[in-house]
This record gives C-alpha cells, structure tokens and sequence, in this order.
C-alpha cells in the first residue's frame, strides 16, 4: 500500500470539453496567422483560463461600448489588473510546496477501507505514528470535543462533567476540570486562550487554565454551540429551539431567534458564509443568520431528524445524515440534492476535512468518504464504497471531527477519545498569516489583535458574503414606502453639543460653512443661539479672570 | 448738436478760461507749425531769391491796390491754400445776409479791421516770441478770410466792417470771434458757451482781436518772403473748412475724423536753413509735385497706431505665442496624468537616460551606424568577404509558352494541380478499398491454414513447445492490451493531471486511440465476433458482401461513372489534363482487373495484362494485382455463399445482443414501475429477487415511492423519476468492476431501508412540508386590498340587506406587488423554500446609488470585485495595488526638461 497523490477521476472527461472548447470558432482563424504568436497566444489563453478557475473573482467587463473615454481607460486597466492578479495568484502555486496524498490501492482487489490503523502507523514516519492514539477514559463518557483553530489543542468535554484542554501533540495537558455537571458541548474560541462549555443549564466561558470567565445566563439548556472566528460570535441553540447570537469580544448577546421547530438535533456552520443550518426532529435543515428572524432557507433533507450535518469548506456542499439511515449530499448553492448514501444505523456525527473527505460515525463505527463531491465535475457521481473505516469495536460513536491541517481524525467516543491516521485529509499548505499551527505567543497574540480589529459584524452575514457593496436594486418607490415615517428628526443641538471633534468643534465647523453662505433656517438660528450663549459664557469667564489678573496684567487674559 | 445749429447766437466764453486754453492751443500749434518757426529764424535770406523779389512786386501791386485789408490776406504762408479756399469763396462771398458763410464774414472783417489798427505800431509792439506765438492764429484768420479773387466783395463789407468798428461794436450780434471760435471747436464747449452773455463775448473778442492783430503784422513782414514757398497745411486747412462749415450750421462729416495729421516738411528735418537756391528749387518742385498727386497719398508714411491699439495688437501676438509655447506641454500633462505612477527624479533625467543598455548585436551591413563600419563592410562585401548570405534568386516559374507567370497564377495552378491530385488520389483509395475487401475475403481463410499448417510444423519440428509458449504469447498480448494505454494507466493519469490533451496532440491522439480499442475490447467482451472487427471496415463490408457481387459492381459503375462528371475550365488545361489521364489510366485499370476478378476471367488474361498495361515501374494498386493474380478464384465462388449466411448469423446476433440490453433494462423499468405502484409496504420480495440494481438505487427508487404515498402527487412523474436512474445506473454498472462492493452491504441494508420507510410513512412530512411551501408562496405573492371603509358611501347596520352589503365591498381595491409564484427562487425546486423577504440589516452594505463614474452596475461592481488585502492576493499584487501614486527619491529633483516641439 503506498501513499500517492491521485487525479480527479473526471479528470479526462474534463480536458476534452476543454479542447473541444478551443477547437471551436477562434482557433481556426487564428492559425493562418504568424504560428509563433499563435502558439503563445494559445498558451496565454489557456493558462489564464485554468488560472480563472481557481482564482477567477467574476467576468471581466465590457470596456469596448463605454463612451466615456477615461472610465473606458480605467475600467481597462482594472481588467488587466485583475487577470494580472489571477495569473500571478496561480503562479505563486509552486510556493505550495506540499502535496496532499491518499491511500491508493495496487491492485483491483485491493480495497483502501480495508486497511486497519496498525498497518498505517507500521508505514508511516515515526513522527506522524505519534499522531495515532486513543485516550481511554471510561469513566466519564461518551465524550465530546475540539480542536483549535490551528489544530493545536484539543478541548475534551465527557458528559459527565469531565472537561480537559490539552496540546494533544506533546501529549501536554492544560487544564482538567470536573465541572459536576452534565456538559453538553464544548466549543474553543477564537484561540487557545478560551473555551466555551455548555453545561446542565448555562453556558460557561473558561480560560485556558479552567478558571471559569463568565457564565452567558441568557442562554440555558444549550445542546449545541458554534464559533464564527471572522465575527467573534458565539452561536448556540439549546432545548428550547432558540438560536442565540453571543458576541464574544463584546459580550453582548447579539442576535435571539426562535426556530420554532422544536428542540433542535444538529448544528453546522457553514465556514464560508457564516450562515449556521440548524437539523431538526422532522428532517428539515434551516439555515439562519442573526439578521433574521426567519429561516433564510428551509430544506427537506431527511424523513426523521437529522443527526448531524457538516459543510465542506468552500461552502458548496452539505452533507447531513438523518435517523432514516440516510446520507445527503446536498448542494447548498443550488440547493439541491445531489446525492445520496444509506447507512447501516442512523449516523450521529459527520465531519468534512479540508481536503473533502467526510467523516461518518454511524454506531460503533466511522467511515471515512472520499469524493462525495466535486467542485469540478459536472455531474457528481455516486461513490460506491468509504475511502477509510474505523471502528467496530463495541463504542459507540459521539463525535467525529477533523484536525486541521492534519491527517488526523478525532473521534470521541463512549469510552474516551480515538485519534486515528486518515492520509489526504488535512491542507497541506497553510497560510501562517492566516491560521498558524506553529505559531508562539507573540504571534497568537498579534493574531488576536488582528483578529480583532478585522472582525466582521454580523449584519455582513448573509448568503452570499459578497454582497457588500453591491447596488441597492430596490426602486425609489420600494425604499419610500420602506422608510420609516415615524423616526424622530435628529435634534440639531444635540448633535452640535455632543460631537467632539478634536480642536475645531462641530459648531465651530458648522458656523464657519454657513456663515458664508447666509442662508437662515431653523437649524441656523438654534445654532445661532449656541453661538450666543457661548460667547456669552467666554466673556463671563474672561471678565473673571481679568479681575483676578488686575489692572495691569489684565491684557494677558485669553481671549476665546 | 445744438451749438452749431444756433449759428446766429453769439458765442461766448468766459475770459479766464479761455486765456488758459489759448495758451494751450498756441503751444500745440506751435509744435504742428515746426516749419513755420524754422522758418523764421533765418527770415531774411529767403527775401534774395529772385523768385521773392517777383512775389514782392506783386505783393507790392496788391498792397497798393487793397490798402491795408488786402495785407492780411498776403500774410498767408502758402499760396495753394489760398487758391483752394477760391472754389468755395464765390459760395461765401456772395454776402447774402442771414446766410451761414455771412457770420464767418463778419468775423473776417472784424479781424481784417483790427489788422488796420495793429499795422501801426506793428514793429513795435512785438517781440520774437509774440511772433511764434501768434503765428497760427494770424495764419488761420487770414486764410479763411481773404482771396485774391473776392477783392471787389471783400472791400465793400469791410467797409461795412470798418463802419460798425468805429461805432464800438466790435461783433455783429450772431458773429463769433475766430480764435474763439477756434477754442470752442478744439475743446468741444460750444454748449456751454453758447448762453454768455454778450458783452462778455464783446469785449474778449476786442481783446482777442487785438492780439490777433498783433500776430498778422508779424506776418505781414515775411509775407513778401514766404508767399511764394510756402503751402497751407492741407490737414489743418481741412480742418478749419470743417469748422467753418460747422459753424455754418452743416452737419460736419469732418469732426469725426482723426485729430489733424501733420506733414513732415524741411524744417522739420532739419533743413529748414537749406540756402541753395538749387535745392530749394527741387524741394518746391517736389512738394508740388506731392500735391498733385494727392489723391494716391500712399507715398507718405503711415503714421503710426495709437497707443492702445498697437497695444492690443501686441497683447493678442504675445498670446498667440505663448500659447503656442505652452502647447508642448499638453502631451506631457495628459501622459503625467494618465500615469499610473509617477517616480521622481524622472528616468529622462538620471544618469543612464541616454545610454543604450540593450545588448550588443553582430554588425552587418544593415545596421551599421557610422561611415566607418559602413566603409569596412562596402570593402568586405567587394572583396567577397561578406558575412551575409547571398539572398537566393527568386524562382520564376513560366507556363507552358514560356511567359512569366505571377504569383497568383503560380498559386492557382498549384491550387489546380492539388486539387486533381486529390481527387484522383480519392479514387484510387476507394478502388483499394473495394479490392482490398474482396481480395481479403478471399484471402482470410487460406491464410489462416497457412498459419495452422506452419505451426503444425513448427510443434512437430519441435521448435516451440506449443502450450506453453502459446500461453506465455497471449499472457504478453494481454498484458500488452491492459497495460498500454487504458483509462486507469499511468500514462492517462499523468496525462490528465498536467492536463496533457489540452496542448498535446500526440497525447490527444493517443486519447482517442484509448477510447476506440476500449470500445473495441468492450465490445469483444459483450460477445461479438472479435474475428470481424480486425479491419474496421468489416461493417460496411459486411453489408456491401450481403449483396454478393452485384453490390460490387454496382459500386465500380458509380466509381466510373464518376469520372464522366463534366469539367471544369481547370481541366480543359493541358498539363491536368495529362496529369489526370495518367491517373485515370490506372485507376481504369485497377477497376477493370477488379472487375475481371469478379468474372472470374482474370485466370487467362493475367499474364497477358501484366506484360503489356502494367508495368514495372507502375505501383500500389497495379502492383497489388500480381497477388490478385494469384490469388484462386475457383474457390471464391464456392465459398460465396456461406459467407453470406456467416454474415447474417453475425447481424442477427448483433441485433440479438442489442435486443438482449435492451429487454434487461426493460424489465427493470417494468419492476420498478410495478414497485411504486405496489407502495413500501408490499414491495420487498419483488426488490430480493433482482440482483441487478445496486442498494443505493434502491433507496433512491424507496424514498420516492415513499413521497409519492405522502404527497399523493402525480404518480407518473415519480414512476419516472425512479426508473431513468436506475436504467443510467443498470448502464453504468457493466462497466464498474465495484458493483461486487456495493453488494456486499446490501442484505442488510435493503431490510433496514424497509424498515425505515415503515417507521416513517405514518408522518407526512413531505406533504406538510409542501403545504408549507404553498403557505409561504402565498403570503409573498401579490395581494388585493380591500380598502373599502363601510359606511362610507353606503348605509351600514341593521336592515341592510346582504345584497347591499356585497355590492360596496371591494369598491376601492389595491394590488399589492409581491414575488409571483413562478419568479420564486425555489419555484423549481424540490423540497426547498427559499426565504425571499429582504434582509434589512443588511441593507446597511449595500450602495444605495450607482458612484458617479460609472454607467452600469456592472462596471461598479466589478470594480470591488478585486480585494485590498494582503491576505487575497500575492504579495506582488498587494504592493503594485498600494503603490503610492507619486514617488520621489529624496535629493534633488530636476525640474522635468522642456518638451521639444
């Protein structure tokens, strides 16, 4: 068994659209022109094309039917500019040094499921080998858990009240708590520093050492929590069926939303678009954002509740399993179904890694998915058998999650946490700028200040997350009739008295812009009054203190 | 103007002012009169020239003859004005009283009287300043005043003049004294003067008079000197006819004309002491000469513009020019403007601006740059020493008469002759073809016993042991099949993953190869006759043999038939013709040997053909003949037949296999169709019994039985829907080799996928779930209002019959837009409602009006679409993004160097 990178298996029906789309129309033209040229330009093409796929942000603008000569002129360089960027952003691949790979069979007999864990650590590098290991604490299961951002730390939550940070790499423990509650869920924040854990009625925020921070009183009977990194909030959804919105950097609670579907099973979030897709007891996925109160989309995924759901990264595919012993990959930019799979025993946990591998437990079992999407091919196709399995040996599965950047599984399970050896599922190359595995204090620190000052708000959570800036489309009519009549004026005074600006206040600003202008309203003449009033008050106090200077050093008196 | 018509009023005028602007006046004049004053410092050498003395005389005469009033006259300096006033004199010397010309009369005679008064004590009373003083004036009074002509008229009114002296009054009510007059035209104060009263006017005009009379007999001296020589200024005599006549009441036309020009005479060169008699002789004649030519005055110089205009005139050049200077800048701002970047010091002005840094290039005699290099390669060139090639002489082609054809013509001969050879080329291919599938045919059998016979041979010889070897030969074959280049060979892969087929066309070609012998091996596998599908003809052959022979020959007919299509001009030429008979020799031949083949009479004329139609130097098809020769056609005509019935067991069979996969799906479709129509609940034995469909379409065809009882829907539209995908993937599985894993799952889980329909087909979550979707389209469709208030036109409460009551609703009705059900985003999707409100919140991001430069939403917002963080784009893209617009090098920055033009 070796470990190989492998094609997309659509990969040769894809290059045939590709050649008969060049072979149509331009080509043959072109070719009874200088061949020299010809050639570059062909290869010009084709590089930008496969450059668009990956890199492409939109199509290009018409520039030829612009009258205006130098927003003709700009909008060209803006083009240029943008197929420069792209071009320059697929050379810079060869600075992705790593490749992933995966578990490939030698022969037809051969089957990669079959592989057991020992047979993989026995190949692998002693260093990577360390990375297989099952924690076994039988005590206080079934455990929950999750890994840091970065993929660091690992949080352990066992139902019964056993809550434990560790660096699972050096095998370092943290922190380890017995809370003597039941926990529910636990739930890392933006970085290793905190920690989120649902218990019996509140949901607790701990620092890394288990000191508790606070304890969020407004959310009660949490079953399920969620992070958005990019927007600091803290997304949980309890027995109740109303999703909450924490801001975490904040604290304040952001956004309430009754699904009104009954006490939730599920809870994922979309890491592409911020949006959370809540499974509930009659099958249905609803997606949400805090600035609605409404459902953005309701789906019909499964006939009974749905277990688990999980998005893969680009925010292009969902697959849920449901307690009919289905599997759905579904298409949530179509919203379609694309596929979908039967499991054995209703799945209760599945994950999908960087790499698009997607973890299923399913009773005492995982098994492990491979190319149950593709972002590439036209029409996704049914795999017929798991890339991986795991399991079998009598726990039954909690949680399956992915580490990141890692080739590593975690699966919490009744009787402790399993840590097993998945080849291909991490991101081999990752953005030190962005999320760093590596990173030392310093660096985690000034990521969190980053972090910070980039955060987004969460009204810029929407389905498509580029819709900022975009042209209001509404007509005049639509906004008219949508604004409210009922708003207060804002009251000139207070805004003129309240605005601080530095040295040159906002009545001095404003008196120096109208005065000119001569034009008397009723704004002019409250300021006016300010004006009065204030002069009246300067005098005062200058008097004062020319008396307290005296005659003779009364000119040193300020003047205002 | 009122001042001028009112002649006959007397016009007055202060004293004082007028003391001041006559003071004023005198100097102006005497600047204008430089001759007069040059003249008269050397008064008494002009008196020795004859031509004075005969002017002295005559004076002399006149004097005697008009006494004392006749003297003013001859005080005039030039004779010629004197002669132009006549013309007009007779008009105004008629002495008609209340005329115009009369009031100016009296004025003359006033002076003419005090000139009596002065003559006296002339000498005495005047100093040589007085003289240049007065010296316009006395010269202005007399000229309008007197003419020789008008002696008899003038005497009679100064006469009268004299009279009216004597008696105290120096003017006539209506007369004016000149020198006033005189200062009224040249201030334009007439108006104001017109009212003084006229003892005012009496006595400035005595005064005045006696001044005037001061300055004629200063005059009166240089008379007899200057009569002769001297000439009116013709501007000033203009000027004061002008007035003259203004004062006549005329509207003057010569008020607007420029202030009085001046001439320049002798004096005021500095000649005016010439005292060759010669010289002043030419310089009267010329002056003379001047005069009658005045019409044509162009001779003189132009004088020059008034201040203001000349500088207008200079401001606009100056203007124009520096205009023209700033022009060459344009370029330069609009390329600074346009820049993207600016960096300072500007390249143009470092320190490698000029040099050439591009790398050094072999000379030749092309390029060379000086006369040196040019010199040397002229030398090496004569001396054959030259590096260039010597070019190659440009083939010219000639047609058949030897004239020299042009381009195009060569390019359409070769054109022509292309395309014959084409043509003929074709044919002769399709000929092969025929004979080939014949010859084969005939041939395959015996070769095939050939082999069998040599490989008998070969075992019993012993030289191979037959199994093994034959074993091993297959092994390698097969081997050599499966590892060459199928899908899953690491030559695809490769390829695929550099996406090779896309600029390699060997790889494209051997893609398409790939393809063809997988079908080929596929369709071997599915069991038809691998023996036929060696040439890949076979299927048409196969047809063309089921007719046996005639097909054949209908075939040749057509091929012949085809050479009789009627010619183009192309062919009636020459050299295609004979080109084309060549090949339409052989192919001819070929034809008709196949032709013989098939009669089978080839036997006998075999050898006679080969002898004399095909020789040696002839190949292909002819030489293919000899083994048509040889081949035995007795054979042919037995096997004829059973071939035939070989070939239709063959398309049966075909046909067969079709028909096979064809009812192997059916039934499935027909299963499947019964399956939904059973329901969840009765379908599981017949599901057991088909092994062919895999567990995952099995769920699929579940689920939608399932909804079908939930919803109750269209049932035919779901029976339809199940059955495609399973024929697709019934299709699909023949090819997959992993059909086996799939079944390893699927006891198990066909129960629990049973089970599981059976747990859930109590609640219609499908159905609830459409009902909901319904619901929801419904709210956000377009809405009637009823906005009838009752009560309002209509009578409400009790006795108010329904009737009434229905016939005021909905009298004021308004539609409310909302999303129609067919624009709703999930108007054609199953199982999803999408929400379709707007989002509020996030109205907050959005542009609430297109920027201004922009024309469309488009442009706009693809001018976001490009992100400004370093952490979307190469750090190359970030930098050149966030450069700043202008950049300056610390130092000194050379100012940019003046745009040459």
């Amino acid at each position: 068994m070796d470990v190989k990178t492998l094609e997309k298996p659509s990969g040769i029906s894809r290059i045939f659209n590709n050649d008969s789309a060049t072979n149509n129309g331009a080509v043959v033209v072109a070719s009874r022109t200088d061949l020299a040229s010809n050639k570059q330009e062909r290869e010009r093409v084709r590089r930008l094309r496969e450059a668009n796929k990956t890199y492409g942000r939109g199509r290009r603008v018409n520039t030829k039917d612009i009258k205006d000569k130098k927003l003709r002129r700009n909008l060209k360089t803006l083009n240029s500019k943008n197929e420069n960027a792209i071009l320059k952003a697929k050379d810079a691949e060869i600075l992705l040094e790593n490749t992933g790979g995966f578990l490939e069979p030698e022969h037809e007999l051969e089957r990669t499921y079959k592989v057991r864990q020992d047979e993989i650590v026995n190949d692998i590098a002693l260093e990577t080998a360390k990375k297989r290991f099952e924690l076994k604490l039988d005590a206080l299961g079934p455990y929950v858990f999750d890994y840091s951002r970065n993929g660091r730390e690992l949080l352990l939550g066992g139902r019964k009240g056993h809550v434990a940070a560790m660096d699972w790499r050096e095998g370092k423990l943290t922190c380890e708590v017995q809370l003597g509650e039941t926990v529910r869920d636990v739930k890392w924040l933006h970085n290793n520093q905190y920690f989120a854990a649902s218990q019996k009625k509140n949901v607790y925020i701990y620092d890394r050492n288990g000191v508790e921070l606070h304890c969020l009183k407004r959310h009660q009977e949490v079953t399920h929590m969620e992070f958005l990194p990019y927007h600091f909030l803290l997304g949980t959804i309890g027995t109740t069926g109303v999703l909450k919105y924490q801001d975490v950097s904040t604290g304040q609670l952001v956004a309430e939303v009754p699904t009104k579907l009954g006490q939730p099973v599920s809870l994922g979030q979309n890491p592409y678009n911020a949006i959370l897709h809540v499974g509930h007891q009659n099958g249905a996925v609803t997606l949400w954002s805090p600035n609605s109160q409404e459902p953005l989309v309701k789906l019909l995924a499964h006939r009974g509740p749905v277990r688990s759901l999980a998005m893969d990264r680009e925010g292009r595919y969902m697959v849920s399993t449901g307690q009919d012993m289905k599997m759905a990959v579904w298409d949530i930019r179509m919203f379609k179904e694309v596929n979908s799979y039967f499991t054995r025993q209703p799945a209760t946990s599945v994950a999908i890694s960087d790499s698009g591998l997607t973890a299923v437990g399913w009773g005492t079992q995982t098994s492990i998915w491979k190319g149950l999407f593709d972002k590439n091919a036209p029409v996704q196709q049914k795999v017929q058998s798991p890339y991986m399995s795991w399991g079998g040996e009598g726990n039954r599965m909690e949680r399956v999650r992915w580490c990141p950047f890692e080739d590593v599984l975690g699966i919490g399970h009744e009787t402790g946490f399993s840590s097993i050896i998945v080849p291909g599922a991490g991101e081999a190359n990752f953005d030190a700028l962005e999320i760093n595995p590596f990173e030392n204090t310093k660096q985690r620190q000034e990521a969190e200040v980053k972090g910070l000052l980039n955060k987004l708000q969460p009204e810029m959570i929407a389905l498509d997350p580029n819709f900022i800036g975009n042209l209001d489309l509404r007509s005049d009519k639509e906004r008219r009739a949508e604004k409210d009549l009922d708003v207060a004026a804002p009251d000139i005074e207070e805004e003129i008295r309240n605005r601080a600006r530095g040295k040159n206040g906002a009545l001095k600003k404003y008196l120096r812009k109208q005065r000119r202008k001569n034009i008397i309203d009723e704004k002019r003449l409250k300021i006016d009054e300010i004006w009065k009033e204030r002069q009246k008050l300067n005098n005062k106090k200058r008097e004062e203190q020319e008396e307290d200077l005296g005659p003779a050093l009364s000119r040193f008196a300020k003047r205002e | 103007m009122p001042g001028r018509q009112a002649h006959g009023r007397p016009l007055t005028s202060a004293p004082k002012s007028k003391a001041t602007k006559k003071s004023k006046n005198r100097s102006q004049k005497n600047a204008l009169n430089a001759f007069g004053i040059a003249q008269e410092h050397f008064p008494q050498k002009i008196k020795k020239t004859p031509r004075y003395r005969q002017l002295e005389l005559e004076v002399e005469r006149k004097h005697s003859r008009d006494e004392e009033d006749e003297e003013d006259d001859e005080d005039d300096e030039d004779m010629p004005q004197r002669k132009k006033i006549k013309a007009p004199r007779p008009v105004s010397g008629d002495a008609e009283h209340g005329s115009d010309s009369e009031g100016n009369e009296w004025t003359l005679g006033g002076l003419a009287e005090d000139d009596d008064d002065s003559e006296i004590e002339s000498d005495d009373a005047f100093g040589d300043s007085d003289h240049e003083k007065f010296q316009g004036y006395s010269f202005g009074g007399s000229k309008s005043s007197k003419s020789k002509g008008s002696h008899g008229d003038d005497d009679d009114d100064e006469s009268e003049d004299d009279s009216n002296d004597d008696e105290g009054q120096t003017l006539g009510e209506e007369a004016i004294d000149l020198a006033t007059a005189l200062d009224q035209w040249e201030e334009d104060t007439e108006e104001e003067e017109k009212d003084g009263p006229n003892s005012d006017s009496d006595e400035a005009s005595g005064s005045e008079t006696s001044e005037g009379s001061e300055e004629e007999e200063d005059s009166d001296e240089e008379d007899s000197a200057e009569e002769g020589d001297e000439e009116a200024d013709p501007e000033q005599l203009r000027a004061l006819r002008g007035l003259v006549s203004g004062f006549g009441g005329e509207e003057d036309d010569d008020e607007d004309k420029a202030p009085v020009k001046q001439k320049i005479n002798l004096g005021d060169l500095g000649l005016g002491g010439i005292d060759d008699p010669f010289m002043k002789q030419s310089v009267k004649l010329l002056k003379k000469e001047s005069k009658e030519k005045k019409p044509g005055a162009t001779k003189k110089l132009d004088v020059p513009l008034s201040r203001r205009e000349q500088g207008r005139l200079d401001r606009t050049v100056a203007y124009e020019k520096t205009n023209e200077t700033l022009d060459r800048w344009t370029e330069t701002v609009k390329q600074n403007r346009r820049a993207e970047h600016l960096v300072f010091p500007l390249p143009e002005n470092s320190a490698k601006a000029g040099l050439d840094l591009t790398e050094m290039q072999p000379l030749t005699a092309s390029n060379t740059q000086n006369e040196l290099e040019s010199a040397i390669f002229g030398i090496m060139d004569q001396s054959g020493l030259s590096m260039e090639k010597p070019k190659k002489e440009k083939e010219r082609e000639y047609d058949d008469e030897g004239n020299e054809l042009s381009r195009k013509e060569i390019l359409n001969r070769k054109r022509i002759e292309r395309e014959l050879q084409s043509r003929e080329a074709k044919r002769a291919a399709r000929i092969k073809k025929i004979k080939s599938k014949a010859y084969h045919r005939v041939h395959r059998k015996q070769r095939e016993r050939d082999e069998m016979a040599a490989q008998e041979a070969l075992a019993e010889a012993g030289e191979i042991d037959s199994e093994e070897e034959r074993e091993a030969q297959d092994r390698r074959r097969a081997l050599e099949r499966v590892g060459l280049r199928h899908k899953d060979s690491k030559w695809a892969k490769m390829g695929s993953r550099v996406k090779r087929a896309v600029w390699d066309d060997d790889f494209r070609t051997g893609l398409t190869e790939m393809a063809r012998k997988d079908e080929e091996l596929r369709r071997r596998v599915e069991g038809r006759s691998a023996v036929s599908d060696d040439d890949e003809t076979s299927s048409s052959g196969s047809d063309s043999e089921d007719g046996g022979n005639g097909s054949l020959r209908r075939q040749l007919a057509a091929l012949e038939e085809e050479d009789d299509e009627p010619q183009s001009k192309l062919m009636s030429m020459k050299f295609m013709q004979k080109a084309e008979a060549a090949r339409k020799q052989e192919n001819d031949d070929l034809i008709k040997q196949i032709r013989r083949e098939l009669d089978g009479e080839e036997a006998e004329e075999s050898a006679d053909d080969g002898g004399d139609e095909v020789g040696r130097k002839q190949y292909g098809g002819a030489g293919g003949k000899v083994f048509a020769a040889a081949l035995d056609t007795s054979k042919m005509s037995a096997k004829k037949p059973r071939k035939v019935e070989e070939d239709d067991d063959e398309e049966v069979t075909i046909k067969l296999s079709s028909s096979g996969n064809v009812s192997k799906a059916a039934p499935a479709a027909t299963t499947s169709t019964a399956n939904t129509t059973a329901g969840a609940w009765s379908s599981g034995e017949v599901r057991r019994k088909k092994k062919g469909g895999s567990s995952a379409k099995m769920e699929d065809f579940d689920l939608n039985a399932n909804i079908m009882i939930a919803s109750n829907g269209n049932k035919s539209k779901a029976v339809k829907k199940s059955s495609t995908p399973q024929q697709q993937n019934g299709a699909g599985q023949d090819n997959d080799d992993d059909s086996d894993d799939a079944d390893q799952h699927l006891p198990l889980a066909i129960r629990d996928q049973q089970l599981v329909a059976r747990a859930f087909a109590g609640e219609d979550v499908v159905g609830e779930f459409e009902r909901e979707k319904e619901e929801i389209a419904e709210q956000d469709d377009d809405k009637v209002i009823d906005n009838t208030l009752p009560g309002w036109g209509s009578w409400v409460g009790d006795g108010v019959s329904n009737r009434e009551k229905k016939r005021h609703q909905g009298r004021f009705l308004t539609k409310v837009e909302g999303i129609k059900k067919n624009d709703r985003k999930d108007a054609k999707l199953d199982k999803v409602i999408i929400n379709e409100k707007r989002i509020k919140k996030n109205d907050r991001y959005l542009a609430s009006q297109l920027p201004h430069p922009f024309e469309s939403r488009q442009q706009y917002e693809r001018s976001l679409q490009q992100p400004v963080g370093p952490e979307w784009q190469t750090k190359e893209t970030f930098q050149d993004s966030t450069k700043p617009r202008v950049i300056m090098k610390q130092g000194i920055i050379a100012p940019m160097s003046k745009p040459r033009a």
